[in-house]
């Protein structure tokens, strides 16, 4: 399709019809970028309209830069936005599927209103007017019935969520429910109570890069998962940590299979080493931290020998790479990673990180821990009215420091179960696809039988809408105008995504769909969204007329080429001493463990397996399974199970074996593979789905959400994920 | 309401004096984050007289501070608007979203 383009319009009239579109252009007009006509060469007859519009990937959460080449009104082909330098320039298999997301002919194309069974699949074509009216019909009954806390909003990031948690607030429920207790709530704790914040580790200029389980050539992430095999003139040196050989393992210089859970006795390991043998800059960390004489004495248990016996990595390699870490100072970083949902000790586990960082003394610094820089952006400035007699959040109090607008899964759902305090009898969901999300499926599906009404806002008919009342189809990320995004990082850029073409069938955005359920409820709530699109973005550029025109002439801002460091030299940061701390004082204020305490996984019981859970880079947990472009590459998620405990059980390669957990069983196909540990069994997330409608899903894969029970962190309320045991037989 | 904590540089200067700090306790934040928003963010946005101010802008007992010493002394009618309960609950508002709160970061 890119050959077709390219014969029609060269590279160069490509870029001398976007200098032209400048002049032109406004932000937030039709006249997307740049625009030609240009004649068929084929029959000589027809005018093709020919387009290319810059805009910004939506098939994870990296929002790639993205140019649509769009032929007659259709789009053929997504292209890298060479100027993003966010994503280097670079567009990944997933972003080049987009299309599909749009042209699907199983996507959602009009309101559904149920009229069977929940979970039978029946549903009606409504209209826009009546399903919004039954929606906001609801919304009120539930209001009056069981205050505005008894309607839960669940949501996860995207360009547009804004306008749903906002929706949520002006409303006037407390519980919103989003996806980071799934994720990531745990990184961000565990390296914010040493900082202050979450920072990002600068891959592209480090010499020397631990990681664990942070699948990088995999599990995708801009710019790290490019910047990772960069490195400096052959300098660069990554020691890996996974009990698979993942694709990241292969790039390594070190892969080591460790023990699942124990990665923070290698990293208590490595400290011992450095602090023992005076591997830190002393100053440095006398200038800048709080709690080192703290940590002495409490390091001096977990010598590398300790380490081995508990994560099987050999201590001579533990005090090894210490050294070499440490040589490597300050262009060295343990690299924290994304997801953390892995274990129930994961904030104290990256608390540990952060504390070896420390001793790096890499913060600000190049190849370092580096605090984010954002260009900042008018806000919406919305007053949500005030409603009295409406209770906090549902399980405020039982997490250690709960985020109000992300709330915690694990707790929030057993609360609606238990009743307590107070019911919840209303869902609203925007994006998000708990059924397959959250870890114990039962639970949720138990949560969402007792809900009195639940309306679900996507693209697909996931799992989620086909158990809703109501199911509202959003335009997808190439159809609609979206605000602008600031995306914070070492290098920050603004970008936008402008609709490459008319929003197809009756989908639309979610900030119509908001805006119309606003008039619905009351004047007092719509005030909140009396906005256009356009003027929402003008409002967020005031001021700012160079982020404008980079936007239109180059798809994306960007304020700076090289990184800033040492911006936090001799200022506060955000703790409680204004210094980092190893120590936490306001940890053990809580009776939490003020330095990390090793505490050891359960072992795996004799007869199973442990369940670890990951992805390809061909997928974006259930959002992009159903996908057919995708589907050609990864039709399924299989069973890993290792070559030896295999040959043992007398199974074979490519056959359907039963996974039983606790809580469910489920039935995949097998890969046997020396690519894991033996004790363990891998599976991706996203398949084994329950709705009838994802005619590519239909019968493919098993779900871990069935399978997997719902541990949690307690410091975050983060899920536990790989703290389930598994039986497998063939099936 | 106008000029909350218009002179930040005075009120910076005050706050240097050590006091010990009381930590806002049995305010309603979600009331306070109403009551902020319609009143005093009239004059704390960027060009209009307070300046730019948000909770994120002081830390937890820099508030406490400005709650219970300084009181808006820049302009104290400001002040004066509100009912004690109503600065308990702008107050806790303040102090749960300071910038060393327990408040985490978040993603998206």
């Amino acid at each position: 399709m890119s050959n077709l383009f390219w014969n029609s319009l060269s590279r160069r009239r490509f870029l001398g019809v976007t200098s032209l579109a400048i002049g032109a252009a406004a932000l937030g007009t039709k006249a997307k970028v740049m625009e030609a006509l240009a004649s068929s060469v084929a029959d000589g007859t027809a005018v093709q309209s020919i387009r290319n519009v810059f805009t910004s990937c939506g098939m994870c959460v990296n929002k790639c830069g993205v140019i649509a080449r769009v032929r007659n009104g259709v789009i053929e082909k997504l292209d890298p936005n060479p100027h993003f330098i966010k994503s280097r320039g670079m567009l990944c298999a997933r972003g080049n599927a987009g299309l599909d997301m749009v042209y699907s002919p199983d996507r959602l194309k009009y309101p559904l209103i149920r009229t069977g069974e929940r979970g039978s699949g029946q549903f009606r074509r409504a209209s826009w007017d009546e399903a919004l009216d039954l929606v906001a019909k609801n919304l009120n009954e539930l209001a009056e019935k069981y205050t505005r806390a008894g309607t839960m909003f669940v949501s996860t990031e995207g360009f547009q969520e804004h306008f749903f948690t906002t929706f949520a607030e002006c409303y006037g429920s407390p519980n919103t429910l989003r996806h980071p207790t799934l994720c990531l709530s745990s990184n961000i704790q565990g390296f914010s109570a040493t900082f202050g914040t979450n920072p990002t580790p600068d891959v592209l200029n480090a010499d020397y890069i631990l990681m664990s389980g942070a699948n990088r050539s995999e599990a995708l992430l801009t710019p790290d998962s490019i910047d990772m095999i960069t490195g400096e003139g052959g300098k660069r040196k990554i020691v890996y940590l996974d009990p698979r050989f993942t694709k990241t393992a292969a790039k390594a210089d070190e892969w080591y299979p460790i023990k699942p859970g124990t990665d923070m006795a290698f990293i208590l390991g490595m400290i011992h080493v450095i602090v023992t043998e005076s591997l830190y800059d002393k100053t440095w960390v006398e200038t800048n931290t709080v709690g080192m004489e703290q940590l002495i004495p409490h390091i001096q248990p977990y010598t590398p020998e300790w380490a081995e016996a508990e994560c099987e990595v050999p201590a001579t390699d533990i005090r090894r790479i210490a050294r070499e870490f440490a040589a490597a100072a300050p262009k060295a970083v343990y690299y924290q990673g994304r997801r953390s949902s892995f274990f129930d000790n994961d904030t104290q586990m990256r608390r540990a990180m952060a504390i070896l960082n420390v001793l790096a003394a890499n913060w600000d610094r190049p190849g370092g821990m580096v605090p984010n820089s954002k260009v900042k952006l008018e806000g919406h400035d919305y007053l949500a009215p005030w409603y009295e007699d409406v209770p906090e959040r549902l399980e405020k109090g039982d997490v250690a420091y709960l985020s109000n607008k992300d709330g915690s899964w694990k707790y929030f759902r057993d609360r609606v179960l238990e009743g307590t305090p107070y019911p919840v009898k209303g869902m609203m969901i925007y994006k998000q696809n708990p059924l397959v999300s959250v870890p114990n499926r039962a639970k949720t599906l138990a949560m969402m039988e007792q809900m009195e009404f639940i309306c679900t806002i996507d693209i697909t008919m996931n799992d989620t809408a086909w158990y809703s009342d109501v199911v509202l189809p959003e335009s997808t990320y190439l159809e609609r105008d979206d605000p602008i995004e600031s995306l914070g990082g070492i290098l920050p850029v603004v970008t936008t995504r402008n609709a490459v073409i008319p929003a197809m069938y009756e989908s639309k955005s979610n900030l119509w769909i908001m805006q119309q359920l606003a008039k619905r409820l009351s004047g007092e709530i719509f005030e909140s969204f009396n906005f256009t699109m356009e003027e929402y973005r003008h409002h967020q550029l005031k001021g700012k007329p160079q982020i404008a025109e980079a936007l239109e002439l180059k798809g994306v801002y960007y304020p700076k080429t090289t990184p800033t460091y040492g911006k936090f030299d001799g200022k506060r940061l955000k703790t409680r001493s204004g210094k980092i701390e190893i120590y936490s004082a306001k940890y053990a204020k809580k009776g939490l463990d003020p330095l990390p305490v090793y505490t050891a996984p359960e072992e795996v019981p004799q007869g199973k397996f442990r369940l670890i859970l990951g992805r390809n880079a061909y997928f974006t947990h259930g959002t992009t399974a159903h996908n057919a472009l995708l589907d050609d590459i990864v039709a399924e998620n299989t069973l890993w199970l290792n070559t030896r405990e295999a040959k043992r059980m007398g199974l074979k390669h490519g056959q359907m074996v039963r996974v039983k957990s606790p809580l469910a069983e489920e039935q995949l196909r097998l890969q046997v593979t020396q690519k894991i540990r033996p004790d363990c069994v891998y599976l991706s997330h996203g398949y084994g789905v329950l709705n009838k409608k994802q005619q590519l899903l239909q019968g493919k894969g098993g779900s871990d959400a069935a399978l997997v029970e719902d541990k949690v962190e307690p410091i975050s309320g983060n899920v536990a994920m790989h703290q389930t045991f598994v039986e497998i037989s063939a099936a | 309401m106008e000029r909350i904590v218009a002179c930040i540089t005075v009120l910076l200067f005050s706050v240097i004096f050590t006091v010990s700090a009381m930590a806002a306790e049995g305010g309603n934040p979600k009331k306070g984050k109403y009551l902020w928003k319609k009143n005093c963010k009239v004059c704390h946005v960027a060009g209009e007289e307070g300046g730019v101010l948000s909770p994120s802008t002081k830390t937890q007992k820099s508030w406490d501070r400005f709650f219970t010493k300084n009181k808006h002394k820049k302009k104290p009618e400001a002040w004066g608007k509100f009912s004690e309960k109503d600065l308990k609950d702008i107050q806790q508002y303040m102090y749960d979203h300071a910038m060393d709160s327990d408040q985490p970061e978040t993603c998206g």
